[in-house]
């Protein structure tokens, strides 16, 4: 053959090979499945160079992540893939990369597992984009991935019920872009979701094989959907939520009995042939099994954290049904406004949220074909399962005739929310619209005029249904006060004639599907409808998923920056709602101790409650006091504005939001006074809220704070209207729910002077006046119609005011916060009395109850320096704990006299209990307290509190003072999950850690075992003989090895299965 | 053309009629009704509009006041009182005035109308009475229409009262009528000029069975919602209940049916076609029941009556008259107005007392001038 003849042969061959490719339908599928998929993409596609695919341009609603005031989010219900998931997955792959399993994150709450944290999908399949490539990539290849993986095994499954190519298209399509997997598509949620449709197509291909292998009186090969259930299972067990996966295995469980019901209903009289179906029931619960068994090293470690969490106690177990009353949105989902899109009423319209009910939407044009499918299910066996399963989903998730109660029968089902079973309705209206093509096609172009009047006018009927009661929807929220109103029009009808044009089309093209006869043009109208299923909702949703311009992607902001220099790997406590959200700030890799991971470990989520407020899921500090940040090993605090409220009563009190503050404007004649008594030495600094006008800056406030003990002016400032108004009004100011809600808006300004070291008891007064404010243009301060400290007077001009005007001194006494850096609107503080990361301490009571460990660590002058307050004691950890029997002791207070007195063992002398934290060093309980009349204490000798030995023979546990445990650790070797320390110790005591106790932490000491204590309620404690110690402390969870175990005997279980499966074949 | 296909179609054309003619009566039956921008041409508003397009309403549209009392209606309140051949209250007059008889009228709402009263037991009537009993015989016309506004006073005064000649006009001011919402966002200022040419459009082109017909209107309604302009005419609506509850404030940004200028306009034009008619305007400024908070604008509106009064030299009868003042303070409120804030025939006995006086006072003092012109007119010799 001549060269030329070889190259042409050679074309013409390839040529060939491409033709037969473009014919390959599974090819095709997966091409058009692709484009669609880009089409969905589009947008960060087309800009990738720019945008990030995410919605971290919600870090611009906070100061210190902010760049570009007045920015307006793309999404605001998408904040958890911007505080969870995304964070989590570079703390996946920052673990993975330094070679370690990322079992534990150290950066929020004092520590928190991670790994049994089920939404970090560690071992997620569709987190592996983001470790072969880098982070923007990742979130793109992931994104499409899942949705690959939805839609190909959709369309797989319903080739294999003999679903034409083209109407499994479609329905593999109405899946794929469903409202669940297109809203939550930043969320593990859709990857769980894939064994939802991969399971359902291995069973099938199980059955189908079985069926044929009996038809041919072989043996069936199952090697291959076996292997492909337990993959595809165990990827949506790995996949980072379980609530999905629930549900689909509720579907896929009751799809292969009804499949194998079919075979045992077809094999009836053949005792043999109805052995090989339960044996073929036995084999697919196996394959199921063995992905439960093989993902065990994630579900153990996620039910040990489930029983330590807050979730079991926090999840109502009365589920929330679905409401009917939104049923306008299946066809227009839009109407009452998209949190992604320019109009919306607010994120919260539709109630709870615009996720949680449009999660269920699958399109008009797909909800109708579903219906339409009905007509032929006494055709189809197919259809009338799903058809009776989209029923049950129904009356579960809509609670019809009070059905919720049968349905929590089942076990565990009252512990998934119904709002995750959406999925599965989505997947059923797409099998049903398929089957509907399907038996489209089979009418062979017989003419209907008759069913397509029907369809004709249902569909009429449904699309003027729609649009009333989607008006009457409008309606019912048209005194919804709203800033997007004025978007309404340009909006709203836009959506509804979009809507309605494609749902005519998508029933047009049903219609020229009946009628037509030759397979061109049905063609033609199965793939219209393709593209309509895509339209409504691909293309409608396909910016519901926001992108970010890449400089919002977790930006690196000089406050950050600064952070990250001044504060470096200490714990960091930021005041106020201000914040970075957990765990926004693991890319920052700064700690601190708010933790938001939806499960929160019990006993540390519940501390903090009790130190810091409950304000919301981000757990921000909203209260707290110098003992609760060394409780919690803070050692530095930010504080907006500069005023540290920590300890301060006006936090509380001013915050009440049942009191309105009151505007005072300050004006020349009119001055705004406020007497106060100081109760600290050392006053430093007085806070005062003030407002200004918008745009108003040429106005001066004279601030002047007057000693009236002593007589002196300590200082007279000149505060100029632009330095009040700071940031307030040049950024996009942001109101907290906590901040005080003025008009206009106002800030708290701290104004410092000398130290006044005796200002203990004397009496201030702080004024504010102005010599040229003017009504209207001036400077307002704010009072309350209540006292807050109620030891001073407030005047405005020569009128008494009711209550006090917004002002602060308290936290601006002793020098327990140093200045470190003025950060914008914040001043970052080194707590000066921060305890370290690892101490020793020398004496340990051990609490006879929670609730016990809870109030001796409330206790003003617990010291966490001197006492940790191990326990409680359980079956478990009992042997562990050093509990002290006391001998009978009797404690005594004397009529007329606030002081308690221990009795010593010679029954005469007296030893004062100095303090709480006293008391609760000696397990004292007050109800042990012997009241007795003052005269009887002339009977008893009391010891001087100069001589500490005597107390102590006397019985008492003393809280030395200069003994707390300051001696040197050095840190060996510190990771997330692995400590070594070298401590050389005078004395036995408790080497207290500032991370959160959980079950998996382990401790050796000089190489021997020591058990890890629970101490301070929440965090954890090991036990130190006295000499020089190397002590480790490691993670590693009991759950986790067991798990690895379960899996690698899983493994071997299946290959073996395999392996036997292979030689009887043979045989 | 097969019987088969003769009976398909037979059929199909049977059921097509029978749909179309079940859905024309299923929205016939629920009284649905749809023209493009209705929203924008409410007059009274958009429920009681439906309700006066029916025939045994007891209102009527009418193209210059907006709406009239249907002539012969039964007055609700009422076992068997109607409304006369012209349109109003009590007996029918004779155009022409009697001799040596006091002819007056009285314009305005619901309170000049006496709704929950008997017709002998209005203002008006009771005026008449009390005049007739104390000084020369006395006639009333009752003019009020429920919701009236003062400018529409000022049409039905045109329209109505004029060819009668009355010697006293009274007109009850309501300033709560005048400053509530418009409820179209026309002021009936305007709503009036643009439906005035109507009557002549009425009678050329009366409406066509096809505009009539509710799947007609129906159609409609579809192409506008997915065309856009139902929604237009809805959000229009929207914005205006949203407006709607803060439209007791001084400075509502909406549209109110007699803004302030409107308002000061329709009293001037009113005084001054009275004066030019020969007769003498009298206003009735009710004071608000003590049980009820009075917004500014109220407090604007009545100020802004009194003013006028006052510049004018225009008797006002408000709560500065110890008749009217009593209405608020001797009796208990609930004697005077009843629980739809109207007066009870005790406040229209009350508001007669008072108006009779100053018409006996007025009538005695014009006969006192008159008898000294007489007087001092130079005797023949």
């Amino acid at each position: 053959m001549t060269s030329s003849n070889k190259t042409a042969a050679r074309s013409s061959s390839f040529l060939a090979r491409v033709m037969t490719c473009a014919r390959n339908e599974k090819l095709q599928a997966a091409l058009i499945l692709l484009l669609q998929i880009a089409a969905f993409l589009w947008i960060p596609l087309s800009r990738y160079n720019e945008v990030h695919y995410s919605a971290a341009d919600l870090t611009q609603a906070f100061s210190l992540t902010r760049i570009e005031p007045g920015h307006l989010p793309g999404n605001q219900l998408q904040s958890d893939a911007v505080t969870q998931m995304q964070p989590w997955t570079m703390l996946n792959k920052e673990e993975a990369l330094e070679g370690r399993l990322p079992l534990w994150n150290r950066w929020n709450g004092a520590g928190c597992p991670h790994l049994a944290n089920y939404q970090s999908a560690v071992f997620s399949p569709f987190r592996l984009p983001y470790l072969i490539a880098d982070f923007k990539t990742g979130l793109l290849l992931a994104a499409a991935l899942k949705l690959f993986a939805l839609g190909f095994f959709t369309y797989l499954f319903l080739r294999e019920i003999h679903a034409r190519h083209l109407a499994a298209l479609v329905g593999a399509t109405i899946f794929t872009f469903a409202g669940h997997n297109t809203l939550l598509n930043y969320f593990p949620h859709v990857g769980a979701l894939v064994a939802l449709p991969g399971g359902m197509y291995f069973v099938e291909v199980a059955v189908r094989r079985f069926e044929r292998a009996r038809a041919e009186g072989r043996r069936a090969s199952l090697r291959g959907p076996l292997i492909g259930l337990t993959l595809v299972f165990l990827a949506g067990l790995l996949a980072g939520n379980p609530e999905p996966f629930y549900f689909a295995v509720l579907l896929v469980a009751p799809y292969a009995l009804f499949r194998l019901g079919a075979q045992w209903h077809a094999a009836r009289g053949d005792g043999r042939a109805r052995l090989d179906v339960l044996a073929l029931g036995g084999k697919l619960a196996f394959a199921a099994l063995l992905a439960l068994g093989l993902a065990a090293i994630q579900i153990l470690p996620f039910f040990e954290y489930l029983r330590e969490s807050r979730v079991i106690e926090q999840r109502s177990l009365r589920q929330t049904p679905l409401e009917w009353v939104w049923w306008p949105l299946m066809m227009f989902p839009d109407v009452l406004g998209n949190p992604a899109s320019p109009y919306k009423l607010s994120d919260n319209v539709p109630p709870p949220n615009y996720e949680l009910v449009v999660v269920a939407y699958t399109g008009a044009g797909a909800m109708a074909l579903a219906v339409l499918s009905l007509l032929f299910a006494r055709r189809s066996a197919f259809t009338l399962f799903f058809a009776l399963a989209g029923a049950t989903w129904v009356v579960y998730a809509y609670d019809l005739f009070g059905a919720t109660d049968l349905f929590l029968k089942i076990p565990t089902l009252d512990m998934a929310p119904m709002n995750r079973s959406q999925g599965v309705w989505n997947f059923i209206v797409a099998c049903l619209a398929a089957l509907c093509v399907e038996f489209a096609w089979r009418t062979e172009g017989r003419r209907r005029w008759l069913p397509v009047v029907c369809v004709f006018l249902v569909g009429l009927s449904a699309l003027i249904a729609c649009l009333v009661g989607a008006d009457e929807l409008i309606e019912s929220y048209s005194l919804y006060s709203s800033p997007f109103r004025g978007r309404f029009l340009e909006f709203v009808p836009a959506h509804i004639r979009s809507m309605s044009v494609i749902f005519a089309a998508s029933l047009g093209m049903l219609v020229l599907l009946w009628l037509a006869r030759s397979f061109a043009a049905r063609a033609v109208a199965t793939s219209g409808l393709i593209v309509c299923s895509f339209l409504c909702t691909g293309w409608l949703f396909h910016t519901y998923n926001p992108v970010t311009e890449n400089r919002f992607f977790f930006p690196v902001t000089p406050a950050i920056q600064t952070l990250q220099e001044k504060v470096g790997d200490q714990r960091l406590a930021i005041l106020g709602e201000d914040m970075i959200p957990p765990s926004s700030n693991i890319p920052y890799h700064l700690e601190i101790i708010s933790n938001y991971d939806a499960m929160w470990v019990r006993d540390y989520d519940l501390l903090f409650r009790d130190h810091f407020g409950d304000g919301n899921n981000w757990r921000p500090i909203i209260k707290g006091s110098k003992n609760s940040l060394r409780l919690f090993g803070v050692q530095y605090v930010l504080a907006k504005w500069g005023w540290n409220w920590i300890d301060s009563g006006l936090a509380g009190f001013a915050k009440n939001m049942a009191l309105s503050p009151q505007r005072r404007e300050i004006l020349p004649g009119k001055d705004v006074t406020q007497t106060f008594k100081s109760r600290i030495s050392g006053l430093r600094a007085v806070m005062v809220h003030l407002s200004t006008f918008p745009k108003q800056t040429d106005c001066d406030l004279v601030f002047r704070l007057d000693d009236l003990t002593s007589g002196k002016t300590i200082v007279t400032r000149t505060l100029s209207g632009e330095e009040i108004q700071s940031s307030v009004f040049k950024k996009r100011h942001v109101t907290w729910t906590r901040d005080f809600q003025l008009d206009p808006a106002g800030r708290p300004v701290v104004i410092r002077f000398e130290p006044q070291l005796d200002s203990r008891g004397h009496d201030y007064r702080i004024t504010l006046s102005t010599p040229n404010g003017q009504p209207g243009r001036t400077i307002c301060a704010w009072s309350m119609p209540v006292a807050g400290y109620d030891e001073g007077e407030a005047h405005y001009g020569t009128d008494k005011l009711a209550g006090e005007i917004l002002f602060d001194w308290t936290c601006f006494g002793e020098p327990t916060y140093e200045p470190v850096a003025e950060i914008e609107d914040y001043v970052l503080y080194r707590f000066r009395e921060a305890r370290p990361r690892y101490s020793i301490v020398r004496e340990a009571v051990v609490a006879a109850s929670n609730t016990q460990a809870l109030d001796s660590l409330r206790v003003p002058s617990f010291n966490p320096d001197l006492l940790v307050i191990l326990g409680p004691a359980t079956d478990e950890n009992g042997g562990d704990l050093p509990i002290r029997v006391h001998a009978k002791r009797r404690i005594v207070k004397f009529e007329g006299s606030d002081y308690c007195y221990l009795v010593a063992p010679d029954g005469k002398s007296l030893a004062h209990i100095d303090d709480e934290a006293t008391f609760v060093a000696n397990g004292i309980d007050w109800k042990d307290i012997e009241k007795l009349p003052a005269a009887n204490a002339a009977e008893f000798v009391f010891i001087s509190d100069a001589d500490r030995e005597a107390k102590r023979r006397a019985g008492l546990i003393l809280l030395d003072p200069k003994a707390p445990g300051r001696e040197p650790i050095e840190v060996l070797e510190e990771t997330p999950i692995e400590t070594r320390l070298r401590i050389k110790n005078e004395t036995r005591g408790y080497l207290v850690l500032d991370r959160a106790h959980f079950p998996g932490w382990r401790a050796t000491v000089n190489g021997a075992e020591a058990p890890v204590l629970r101490a301070n309620y929440a965090f954890s404690a090991v036990t130190l003989p006295e000499g020089d110690l190397e002590v480790r402390v490691w993670y590693e969870p009991a759950s986790l090895r067991q798990g690895l175990w379960i899996g690698i005997g899983c493994l071997v279980m299946g290959l073996g299965s395999l392996f036997v499966g292979r030689r009887r074949r043979l045989a | 053309m097969s019987a088969r296909f003769i009976t398909s179609l037979t059929l199909g054309t049977v059921l097509t009629v029978g749909a179309l003619a079940s859905g024309e009566a299923l929205l016939r039956r629920h009284d649905w009704r749809y023209y493009r921008g209705a929203p924008h041409r409410v007059m009274w508003s958009l429920q009681r509009d439906r309700e006066m397009a029916r025939a045994d309403d007891p209102y009527q549209f009418h193209a210059h006041q907006l709406w009239a009392p249907r002539p012969g209606a039964r007055l609700v309140w009422t076992e068997s009182e109607r409304f006369n051949a012209d349109g109003y209250r009590g007996p029918l007059l004779p155009v022409e005035r009697p001799p040596r008889t006091l002819r007056l009228v009285a314009l305005g709402g619901a309170a000049a109308l006496g709704v929950g009263v008997a017709n002998e037991d209005t203002f008006a009537a009771l005026t008449a009475r009390f005049v007739s009993a104390r000084s020369i015989p006395c006639e009333s016309m009752n003019l009020g229409v429920e919701n009236f506004s003062l400018r529409q006073s000022l049409e039905r005064y045109r329209d109505l009262a004029r060819p009668y000649r009355p010697h006293i006009v009274v007109a009850a001011v309501s300033a709560r009528t005048s400053y509530s919402p418009a409820p179209g966002g026309i002021t009936d200022d305007e709503l009036i000029e643009a439906t005035r040419p109507l009557d002549r459009v009425h009678l050329a082109h009366p409406p066509s069975v096809k505009d009539g017909l509710r799947l007609v209107q129906g159609f409609h309604w579809l192409r506008d919602a997915l065309g856009g302009p139902y929604w237009e005419d809805r959000d229009f609506q929207f914005h205006l209940r949203r407006l709607e509850p803060s439209s007791r404030s001084l400075d509502w940004p909406g549209i109110r049916r007699v803004p302030m200028n409107d308002f000061y306009g329709s009293l001037s034009l009113l005084l001054q076609e009275t004066r030019q008619d020969g007769a003498h305007l009298v206003l009735l400024v009710l004071p608000t029941p003590a049980t009820e908070r009075v917004p500014p604008i109220q407090r604007a509106y009545d100020r802004a009556a009194l003013d006028f009064g006052e510049r004018e030299q225009l008797l006002v009868l408000d709560e500065r008259n110890p008749h009217i003042l009593g209405l608020n303070t001797d009796l208990v409120s609930t004697d005077v107005y009843g629980a739809d804030r109207y007066p009870t025939a005790c406040g229209h006995e009350a508001i007669a007392t008072a108006l009779s006086e100053i018409i006996v006072r007025g009538i005695s003092a014009k006969n006192a001038q008159l008898e000294n012109r007489r007087e001092s007119a130079p005797k023949d010799r």
